[in-house]
């Protein structure tokens, strides 16, 4: 296969180590994210070089994806990273011939060349047959980017991906349906080599870029955290007053947009320098206000600087800062946070609050392929936080706690309906997160077909809320040894004195265990996942980090652990 | 729009996908930069300024600013 992209490379940030880069990207967002995007606006545009954070994309195709090349580049720019595309030529076979290892793998069908001899029915299955061969030889995410001749063939597409480990339906027939462009364009396979239009090149360029390669690779952003003046409305509360501010059209749209990301498990934050009565009272008499108090699980509202603001808006939503998007009107405040927070992302927000809506919509990252029912459970379990916090100050004892907080925990071996949430929690996990090995869905996948491996899962539940599958243990058997090849728990869990349970009873539940005499901890060191060196530390009775490498202890000792007690278990 | 603007519009397209000076008498054979998927993007990008649509035989021998300027002076006048 050949490079189909020539790579500029520089060691910059392009988020803003440099005022002028982030001022930069941000001048850009009305040309990337405009409803309708201009072919010569984005040749012109001048972005700041990217650092050496590349991708490599398989392209297996049977028609052009070369137009889409420099349409894409600028939107990976933008994000930071880059794409590197590989393509062989035209192969309506799909042998996928000198495959080499890569990020992701691109498969961009022309429906029609197999549909003109060949009926859907029979096209299907075939195509089934490829993407399994695909699978079995790689571990990287497969998106299938091709549409239906009609609507029951999409959701053929969609069923046929579904039923696949980390395999995507890109359907590209939507995406333009979406964005009200036509696909299919014969000038542009006279021209081109690809019946993709000219308008649908831009759609899915940016389509491609925004939500489709950065949904399969990168760390999903979690939560929003807001400016409010000129940001949720028009004007400065400050000045203009409660009645003064004005809720325009698009930023009664945008705040809408905000509630629906809210509701799909996005943690919105309210981030703003103004006095805090001021703010809590404009929600309060401001009924037109899509947006509640109550919707923000993060509030700071003072003078104090943004960056320290932000860096308490992580601790309390417990996740990183590139978790984070921020949004401002400010640009010379966006471009200060950046300094300070460089992993945090940043957007501009716009006088016209429907382009500001536009960027979110399209930032890298913030799309999903599937809305997971565990990301709405993740608002409703922080703010029950709260109650727990109230409940423990009560309790005389941990035990008195546990029983009067109703936790169980529910434990499950080789769970293949929960494939997608296990694969999130290696890839989201952070802090106790002990190997770090980041296994994929389909390396997930693979390994609960093994043997001689077991992947458990925990389920929390309390009285004020369900938390969702909060853990992933996965081990494998090699001799009389049980090696630890992953051991993930979400913060949801953390810092309830639940750890050591759901580890050692999850190791224990395993059939893997019955008969092992050894436990072995596969450990990596990595920049956050300190609370899982010192879980470890804690386990081996250490009163050092336990360095990279292999830990093992008798299996007895996880026979001999004992559960907190007032807690409930069961096997799910 | 006359000539004179038809020829700005084209000349500014070509300037901007293929990142270089570009004159009256810039042609595919005199620039090294116009490759073929340089071609898709000129010819769609004046499409989009100028308004117009080259039918899809003309298409691919606009190899001149001087052609790609006549061929869009007639669609404009049209």
């Amino acid at each position: 296969m050949d490079a189909i992209q020539n790579m500029t490379q520089t060691d910059r940030d392009p988020l803003g180590k440099s005022i002028d880069c982030a001022m930069r990207l941000y001048d850009a967002q009305a040309t990337l994210f405009a409803p309708c995007v201009s072919r010569l606006a984005l040749s012109a545009l001048d972005l700041p070089p990217v650092p050496d954070r590349k991708k490599r994309v398989n392209v297996w195709r049977n028609h052009a994806f070369e137009p889409l090349l420099p349409l894409i580049e600028p939107y990976c720019t933008y994000r930071g990273w880059q794409a590197a595309f590989y393509a062989g030529g035209y192969d309506d076979t799909l042998v996928f011939d000198n495959r080499q290892d890569a990020d992701i793998e691109l498969l961009w069908l022309d429906s029609s060349r197999f549909l003109a001899n060949t009926a859907f029915e029979d096209w299907l299955p075939w195509l089934g047959m490829r993407l399994r061969m695909l699978r079995a030889g790689t571990v990287a995410p497969i998106i299938l980017a091709t549409w239906g001749l009609r609507s029951a063939h999409a959701v053929a597409l969609q069923t046929l991906a579904d039923s696949l480990p980390a395999v995507y339906f890109a359907d590209m027939g939507a995406a333009c349906a979406e964005a009200e462009v036509p696909l299919l364009d014969s000038r542009s396979a006279a021209l081109a080599g690809t019946p993709v239009g000219k308008a649908a090149q831009l759609v899915l360029a940016r389509k491609i870029a925004c939500h489709w390669l950065p949904a399969a690779v990168f760390p999903p952003v979690k939560a929003i955290a807001l400016d409010l003046d000129n940001t949720l409305h028009c004007g400065v509360l400050g000045e203009d007053g409660i009645q003064g501010v004005q809720l325009t059209a698009g930023h009664a749209a945008f705040q809408g947009y905000l509630k629906s990301l809210q509701q799909r498990g996005v943690f919105l934050a309210l981030v703003s320098r103004n006095e805090r009565p001021d703010v809590e009272e404009l929600f309060a008499q401001r009924q037109d206000y899509l947006l509640r108090w109550e919707d923000f699980s993060a509030i700071e509202v003072s003078w104090d600087d943004k960056s320290e603001a932000l860096k308490r808006v992580a601790k309390g939503l417990r996740i990183a800062p590139d978790s984070i998007l921020f949004v401002d009107d400010n640009p010379g405040e966006l471009a200060t946070v950046s300094m300070q927070l460089p992993q945090l992302h940043t957007v501009l927000a716009h006088p016209d609050a429907s382009l500001t809506q536009q960027v979110i919509h399209f930032y890298p990252g913030l799309w999903r392929w599937k809305a997971e029912s565990e990301d709405a459970k993740r608002i409703q379990d922080l703010k029950a936080n709260v109650q727990r916090d109230v409940l423990a100050q009560s309790s005389s004892t941990p035990e008195d706690y546990f029983r009067s907080l109703q936790v169980e925990l529910i434990f499950r071996n080789n769970p293949r309906e929960q494939l997608s949430r296990l694969a999130e929690l290696c890839a989201k996990t952070n802090q106790l997160n002990l190997a770090l090995r980041r296994f994929n869905q389909a390396e997930v996948a693979g390994l609960l077909e093994r043997d001689n491996a077991c992947v458990a899962s925990v389920q929390l539940t309390d009285r004020f809320s369900d938390s969702g599958v909060i853990a992933v243990v996965i081990a494998e058997r090699v001799g009389q040894q049980l090696v630890v090849e992953e051991l993930c728990v979400s913060c949801r869990a953390m810092g309830r004195q639940l750890e050591s349970t759901i580890i050692v009873l999850a190791l224990r539940g395993m059939p893997i265990f019955n008969g092992c005499r050894e436990v072995a901890f596969r450990v990596r060191h990595g920049p956050r996942n300190q609370p899982a060196l010192d879980w470890l530390a804690r386990f081996l009775e250490r009163s050092e980090v336990p360095p990279p490498g292999l830990h093992s202890l008798p299996a007895q000792r996880l026979l001999d652990f004992v559960a907190v007690e007032g807690i409930s278990l069961s096997i799910g | 729009m006359d000539r004179k603007q038809i020829e700005q519009s084209v000349i500014a397209a070509l300037a901007a996908v293929l990142k270089c000076e570009v004159g009256a008498d810039t042609s595919r054979q005199n620039t090294p930069q116009w490759d073929s998927l340089k071609h898709i993007e000129i010819i769609f990008s004046v499409e989009d300024e100028l308004g117009i649509e080259f039918s899809e035989k003309e298409m691919a021998g606009l190899d001149s600013v001087a052609e790609i300027v006549s061929r869009a002076m007639t669609l404009h006048a049209a």
